[in-house]
């Protein structure tokens, strides 16, 4: 039904006036969407996750920490262990239910299932090209 | 050693028995994809929770209502499918979301190894 299809679309197109409609709004005041906007802005790879790169705090995070460090790719990390608000709101904002999660060039790609699924088909070299983003498995290259 | 034994036995005991929340997944999963294959593990033994804690859930589903589409939006689906049981308790859901054409019959990837959360 129409009613379905519309918080669907909103979450594929990624910003749209019907993200109001979302499963939780009560997380997300328009200061946090604006900090967070800012946040998946802030460098082309970006992950929301328990702990930090250095000392991830859950198996899952870790491993989206480790397909990156695979690929060569660095990225900003955000801890929401020690951030209550970003870890409820984030959840709000990418209408996703789970941790950690990634954002390449401000889209939203997946969490950790969907990391290594995509690493494992290929398709994160293509992703990570797609986006110009240097990459050790992918055509896009780091300037030496 | 018999502590010990009796306390393998008892984790092995929990995953194997199905709970409230892992049945409320399969039949909400079942209802919704029609699927050919559903697999529920609750996966709560292996973190850092109190015993019997419904919270960590693995599922595959095997589905028509897959094919065609992106990882994304088939998890999406999912997650859209269990969204009370998100919202409630369910705190890590890894996803194995397979269209019909594509299934082998291979089991999901094991979980990695719980290291802590928010208790560290």
């Amino acid at each position: 039904s129409m009613l379905r299809v519309l918080p669907r679309v909103a979450s594929l197109a990624g910003r749209s006036i019907l993200r109001h409609h979302s499963a939780a709004p009560a997380a997300l005041s328009d200061e946090l969407r604006k900090k967070i906007d800012g946040m998946v802005a802030a460098a082309p790879v970006v992950v929301f996750m328990k702990g930090t790169q250095k000392e991830p705090a859950c198996g899952f995070s870790k491993n989206v920490k480790l397909v990156l460090d695979f690929h060569d790719v660095s990225f900003n990390d955000h801890n929401v262990l020690v951030d209550a608000e970003l870890r409820e709101g984030i959840k709000a904002y990418s209408e996703w239910p789970t941790i950690p999660q990634v954002y390449v060039k401000g889209e939203f790609v997946g969490g950790c299932d969907i990391m290594i699924q995509m690493h494992k088909d290929g398709e994160l070299s293509d992703l990570f090209d797609k986006h110009e983003i240097p990459n050790k498995f992918g055509d896009c290259k780091k300037k030496e | 050693r018999w502590f010990m034994l009796s306390s393998v036995r008892r984790l092995a005991k929990m995953a194997a028995e199905e709970g409230p929340v892992a049945k409320i997944i399969r039949e909400k999963l079942q209802a919704r994809f029609e699927s050919s294959h559903i697999s529920v593990a609750c996966e709560s033994h292996l973190h850092n929770v109190p015993r019997g804690a419904e919270m960590h859930f693995l599922v595959q589903v095997v589905s028509e209502a897959f094919e065609g589409k992106t990882v994304l939006q088939r998890h999406r689906l999912v997650n859209e499918c269990l969204a009370q049981e998100l919202r409630e308790g369910v705190h890590a859901l890894r996803i194995d979301a397979v269209p019909t054409s594509k299934w082998t019959g291979e089991a999901p990837i094991e979980s990695p190894k719980c290291l802590g959360g928010s208790k560290r």
